[in-house]
């Protein structure tokens, strides 16, 4: 077992509170072990690694997959840990207050957003849904390709993590909010190349193009057509 | 008796570097001006099927970079090209007359037309391998190069001299009638030298490196651009004669033949592999069957040039699985097609000589014409590459691989009515 080391017992003491309510106690103990022996002093970013690991240990369905990974991002940031960080040494953790840990979407959006915004919303949320549909491995590979290109792309941390943040379905709009309609096309951008290596860029296509017939039924849509952010 | 007189013709016309004096008859002449039509309409068949091979966003792009390889190349070759490969090559190494040749008799000048077309040939090898993801611009650079440099340099060794003077591969006896080497594996090589350098698609290979296959938007462009380049083939090989002589009829036999056997190799091979029996790869086997009898098409008795086209089925197939091993991109298989097979067919022209079957020696000159080639081409055309990337640019970023290169290259798009919901429908 790998030993943790000074930094892992509040991500520890998160994750364990992420689960309750969830698990019972021998699933938490086990997936906790699972978190003690391969990630508590290794991987960097793998929290999307360590819930598909779990899931997959303990034959849950998606759905479940999906709550377990959302409880987990909200125990984190509750704690003030950046769940998108290494898992190990101070550089991990970011200033996340409590007040700022976001709710769970609710499919709504802020009320008093742009129609751009409510379109960007509604496309990268659907092609986060078609990602998800794709399996556990295709949202893994997905996630470690948003990481490696955002820079490239010119997307900041902040960018990053807002994005990740409604990956896992947390309703932290905030930073999108704050943005002009003309940035919104670079996000939509490193989803597609993130999505061309996790699915091939036949099914990122047809995710992208599906997410874009979606938006285009919004009543937004005459006012930002989504294919502007293509 | 029949087949004597038959192997005596052959034999007369084995090597192609014995040009001059050739050309004079008007029947001759008026054959090669056919012959180098049918050779430029090769070009609308690569067209066709890279354009059919590359997804709908691509496809203007695609062709784009055929017709500067025609047009760019034409000129290149005119001004340097044929210099250096058909000039006089006193040295062996490289032609050092007729650039910019302005004052070619009659006879001289449906040569360098017929020239010029092979020239145009080996550059657009390269086009399909690098198709969707290269800059137009770029390209250009590098297809001018090739015409105008990395071909007739290595032509010259093999072919030169069309004036006074002989290439050193040629003095030793290196068989390549049409161009199986000079022509299809120096293009290439070019080709996998850009594809390397250039890198995959986006997405092409899973993180894994599992090849994620990317249909093209048109197997009935794919299809009849085969059919387009097999009835060229008749002009690049029968036209190689440079004469309107008998010769020219079992040479479209033996063309014709390892044509078909291609295909049925790669129809065959396929099916031991219990691989779905796939049109692209079929019509590219029949490709690569054309490819490999192009160097003995003259030399060699029918029946071997059926086993050359055949066996350079299975040689494609293969040659692509190994691609994608190595995570290389070739849009359209050109490097197993055009360099694996054109060297294939080179070592096969060597072993099937007529009458002068499996003959060590001959094998061990075509081995090295092979090697040679790979060794010239390759390289240079990595540092090209290589050069253009470090500072022009090679590749399109990913926002124009995502919304295509027709309309970032271009600013046309292929099928405007159908790639709406591809595109900004031409705006912001």
């Amino acid at each position: 077992m790998a030993t943790p080391n000074s930094s892992t017992p509040g991500i520890r003491d998160a994750l364990a509170d992420g689960f309750r309510g969830l698990l019972g106690d021998a699933e938490t103990q086990s997936a906790l072990s699972l978190w003690d022996r391969s990630y508590a002093t290794g991987k960097p970013h793998a929290l999307i690694e360590y819930v598909n690991e779990v899931a997959a240990a303990l034959m849950l369905p998606t759905r479940q997959r999906h709550e377990i990974r959302m409880a987990l991002y909200r125990a984190l940031l509750t704690r003030g840990i950046d769940p998108t960080r290494s898992s190990t040494g101070a550089a991990g953790r970011r200033s996340v207050t409590p007040a700022t840990v976001p709710r769970v979407v609710n499919g709504t959006g802020s009320a008093n957003a742009s129609a751009a915004f409510r379109v960007f919303r509604s496309v990268v949320l659907d092609v986060f849904r078609g990602v998800g549909a794709a399996g556990a491995t295709a949202e893994r590979d997905f996630s470690q390709a948003i990481r490696r290109h955002a820079s490239a792309q010119k997307i900041t941390d902040s960018g990053r993590m807002a994005l990740e943040a409604w990956a896992a379905q947390l309703d932290d709009d905030g930073y999108f909010l704050r943005l002009a309609a003309t940035e919104y096309p670079s996000f939509s951008h490193l989803m597609y190349v993130a999505a061309c290596e996790a699915l091939g860029p036949v099914l990122a296509d047809r995710v992208f193009s599906s997410a874009i017939a979606q938006a285009e039924t919004l009543a937004d849509a005459a006012q930002f057509p989504p294919r502007r952010l293509l | 008796m029949q087949r004597l007189h038959i192997g005596i013709l052959l034999l007369l016309f084995a090597p192609t570097t014995v040009f001059a004096g050739t050309l004079e008859d008007a029947g001759d002449i008026a054959w090669v001006c056919v012959a180098s039509a049918l050779v430029f309409f090769m070009q609308a068949g690569f067209a066709l099927l890279e354009a059919g091979f590359a997804r709908a966003k691509n496809t203007t792009n695609v062709i784009m970079k055929n017709m500067a390889d025609l047009s760019f190349g034409a000129i290149a070759f005119w001004v340097i090209g044929f210099g250096l490969m058909f000039g006089d090559n006193p040295t062996g190494w490289f032609g050092s007359s007729h650039f910019l040749p302005e004052t070619l008799t009659g006879s001289e000048s449906v040569f360098l037309l017929f020239q010029a077309m092979f020239a145009a040939t080996a550059a657009t090898i390269v086009s399909g391998a690098v198709a969707e993801r290269m800059r137009f611009g770029p390209y250009v650079l590098a297809s001018v190069i090739i015409t105008a440099l990395i071909y007739p340099v290595f032509g010259s060794w093999a072919w030169g001299s069309f004036f006074e003077g002989k290439g050193w591969l040629a003095e030793l006896g290196f068989v390549d009638f049409a161009g199986s080497t000079v022509v299809h594996s120096v293009g290439g090589w070019c080709a996998l030298a850009g594809a390397l350098v250039v890198g995959p698609r986006l997405g092409r290979f899973a993180p894994d490196g599992t090849p994620r296959i990317i249909p093209g938007h048109n197997l009935p462009f794919v299809a009849l651009g085969v059919f387009v380049l097999w009835l060229g083939w008749f002009g690049f090989n029968g036209g190689s004669t440079l004469a309107a002589s008998a010769d020219v009829g079992i040479i479209l036999v033996n063309t014709h033949l390892a044509g078909a056997a291609g295909m049925v190799g790669a129809y065959v091979c396929l099916a031991l592999l219990g691989r779905p029996v796939l049109m692209t790869t079929t019509v590219n086997g029949a490709i690569a069957g054309l490819v490999a009898i192009t160097a003995g098409c003259a030399t060699m008795p029918t029946g071997f040039a059926l086993l050359t086209g055949f066996i350079a089925g299975p040689v494609m197939v293969l040659g692509a699985d190994l691609l994608d091993r190595l995570r290389i991109d070739d849009v359209v298989g050109a490097v197993p097609v055009h360099a694996f097979c054109g060297a294939w067919g080179t070592l096969a022209a060597g072993l099937f000589y007529a009458d002068d079957l499996f003959n060590l020696h001959r094998m061990l000159i075509q081995l090295l014409g092979i090697g040679i080639a790979a060794a010239w081409a390759f390289p240079t055309a990595f540092l090209t590459f290589w050069i253009l990337k470090r500072t022009v640019g090679l590749r399109a970023d990913t926002l124009h691989e995502q919304r295509g290169l027709d309309f970032t290259e271009h600013y046309e798009i292929g099928y405007p009515e159908f790639q709406k919901e591809l595109l900004h429908g031409g705006k912001g």
